[in-house]
């Protein structure tokens, strides 16, 4: 029985099909028996309060605690905020990178299965090695983070722990089993490399990201219930189970936020590993493998970060519909000038992106029927861009009120709403669709009979979108109500995904029997690369900036209407303060990362046995 | 004349294909397609 344990993939290629068989069904066994672990230790809290309640011991109920300044400690005079400010934020950047890679890793794994390309594989194993090196020191900032939040903040945590409950021993478990099976993952990957083993260490993959994700899930919840508390009535006593806590208002809006964002800066972060590579690499074709790697980390990242501008306009709906007054804290209040940084952030990330994708094109000569094109998308990105920055309702001194001529500029006012905003979104969306969409065409010559239908089709698709967008943006946005304004954007985001689907699906028809030409992989020059380190770095900050959107809506709240801060950081900082900090925090990750690097490419050094000079001379 | 009547016919696709769905998502979230407010 135990041999089935310790070697558990042994016999599967033997023809064995009843020892496999009953080897995967073991596994499955030992996972679930620890789900059910899990499960009942969550369940469990909840239990006992019921048998207690039934044996009628009078014990009150807690509610939450009024701070007072014992509640506070501080590490000299270092403020606790900034302390946990910056560790919390570098656990959130390395947690999102190793979550998302294994995300892509097993896709890649897959796809290399189905085309029977061993590049695809290599690549997967060598985006996992940079990842491995991040893990641990994820969870040595998570250590950090729990040890400096129970240290500075003991009666907050208290009362955290009172609501959540067994629930925190649910993330730990969890924790083991997302070690147990990154690490096996990993280290078999040449072990059980052919055949059914290769799908064996495929289904690894697959359960490594669901554990994966379920963590994202369970922490998540923590900071949903900050700032959207449920299942505590209003002195913050504990009224629902840990379902009601949980499954509180922005619980689910910001686990697909997260989720999606963590791909897109996971993308973005490894194509800057093999950018590094590529740059410093010694043989063209280490070059070419590089390029052809970051290649694929960019595309990654855009893709994952075209649907996400969507998930963040779900999760700020649902903060207005939780709270109107929080939403306009965010987006018209004290935080307004931070979302006009988060448009120029964007902006950046959109402009390499596309930049990297125009600069590629030089891969292949059959690119030279499309450049003619890139001007326009430029233009639009570029103007589109602008009507984002717009700001709209800000604080302003008396001098600016002054120098603009009111409190919103006469001609300027308009591009400062959302329905100018969402139409340049869309636009920019679309045109880096088309910046895609032109790279994937450069490599080939269409042979099929219906070539010309099939382009006019596409090319009046763009044209209808991009007028559908601006129609539905300027008429519902300026001349109707605000019901008709916001439902109006539902159908502008369908236009982008109408494009985005009749793309992929008209090439998909187009491209069969289309003759390939040579693409040049390595051909791209150094400038174009230096758009891969734009992207993690662009990302990283606005992760920062957003996160502290994200923490500051609550203002002078712990837990939003529930426990009031009465500690000395109560208050929000001016921006430049708030600015400084995240910047601080995005650099620590970036020299981190330069580490994490550096240690992926040691394991491949091997020093050269040293050439005694004495005996060469004798 | 083929290039024409491939252009005439996409711009004919492409223009019911967004109108349909405009008609559809607005009367989705029971706001009719309006001109006139």
């Amino acid at each position: 029985m135990l041999t089935y344990l310790f070697k558990p993939f042994a016999n599967i290629e033997k023809g064995e099909t009843k020892q496999s068989l009953l080897s995967v069904i073991l596994l499955l066994f030992s996972i679930v028996s620890v789900m059910l672990l899990t499960t009942e230790l969550a369940w469990s809290s909840e239990t006992a309060s019921a048998v207690e309640t039934a044996e009628e011991i009078s014990e009150p109920i807690k509610v939450a605690p009024k701070m007072g300044p014992s509640d506070y400690r501080q590490i000299g005079s270092v403020s606790s905020r900034a302390f946990v400010w910056v560790v919390a934020q570098l656990h959130l950047f390395l947690a999102a990178f190793v979550l998302a890679v294994p995300l892509f890793v097993t896709v890649i794994e897959w796809i290399g299965v189905k085309t029977g390309d061993q590049r695809y594989d290599d690549m997967a194993h060598e985006f996992m090695k940079v990842s491995m090196t991040a893990y641990s020191l994820t969870a040595l900032f998570g250590g950090t983070l729990a040890l400096s939040l129970f240290l500075l903040y003991p009666t907050f945590m208290a009362y955290m722990m009172e609501v959540f409950g067994n629930q925190v021993i649910v993330y730990a478990m969890l924790f083991f089993l997302e070690s147990g099976v990154l690490y096996i993952y990993y280290y078999s990957w040449y072990a059980l490399r052919y055949g059914n083993k290769k799908y064996v260490h495929l289904s690894l993959g697959v359960l490594l990201n669901g554990v994966g994700t379920t963590l994202l899930f369970v922490a998540n919840a923590w900071a949903t219930f900050m700032m959207a508390p449920s299942g505590v009535n209003e002195a913050g006593a504990v009224t629902g189970g840990i379902w009601d806590i949980m499954r509180g208002p922005l619980w689910n809006p910001l686990n697909l936020h997260r989720f999606v964002a963590n791909i897109a800066f996971g993308g973005a972060v490894v194509g800057a590993y093999a950018g590094y590579k590529m740059l410093s690499a010694r043989t063209m074709a280490q070059r070419a493998h590089y390029d052809w790697m970051g290649y694929t980390s960019n595309f990654i990242a855009v893709l994952a970060f075209l649907p996400l501008p969507f998930a963040g306009y779900w999760l700020m709906a649902e903060i207005y519909a939780y709270s109107q007054q929080m939403g306009i804290t965010a987006m018209g209040g004290i935080l307004a000038w931070l979302f006009i940084v988060q448009a120029v952030l964007i902006g950046t990330i959109l402009l390499a992106a596309n930049y990297y994708l125009w600069n590629g094109m030089s891969r292949c000569d059959g690119s030279k029927r499309y450049t003619w094109l890139i001007k326009y998308i430029a233009f639009t990105l570029v103007v589109s861009f602008l009507i984002w920055v717009t700001p709209h309702t800000l604080i302003l001194t008396a001098k600016e009120i002054a120098a603009l001529g009111g409190s919103h500029h006469p001609l300027l006012g308009p591009f400062g709403i959302m329905p100018a905003k969402n139409i340049a979104v869309n636009l920019m969306l679309i045109g880096t669709f088309l910046s895609f969409q032109l790279y994937r065409r450069s490599d080939k010559e269409i042979t099929v009979a219906w070539a010309g239908f099939g382009n006019a089709l596409m090319a009046t698709i763009y044209i209808v979108a991009i007028a559908n967008v601006i129609f539905l943006g300027v008429y519902y946005g300026y001349f109707t109500n605000t019901v008709y304004k916001v439902g109006s954007s539902v159908a502008q985001v369908m236009s982008t995904l109408i494009v985005i689907v009749a793309g992929v699906t008209i090439d998909t028809l187009m491209f069969k029997g289309a003759k390939t030409l040579p693409v040049t992989w390595g051909k791209i020059s150094n400038r174009g690369v230096y758009a891969l380190f734009a992207l993690p770095i662009a990302f990283t900050w606005l992760m920062a900036l957003m996160g502290y959107v994200r923490s500051s809506v609550r203002t002078h709240w712990h837990v939003y209407t529930v426990i009031k801060d009465n500690s000395t950081d109560n208050f929000i900082p001016n921006i430049g303060y708030a600015a400084n900090m995240m910047t601080v925090a995005t650099i620590a990750f970036l020299i981190l990362i330069l580490f994490i690097f550096w240690v992926a490419s040691l394991s491949e050094t091997k020093q050269e046995l040293p050439v005694n000079k004495n005996a060469n001379n004798s | 004349m083929k290039t024409l009547k491939n252009w005439l016919l996409s711009f004919v696709i492409a223009f019911a294909v967004f109108y349909l769905m405009d008609h559809a998502i607005m009367s989705m979230q029971g706001l009719p397609l309006n001109m006139t407010m």
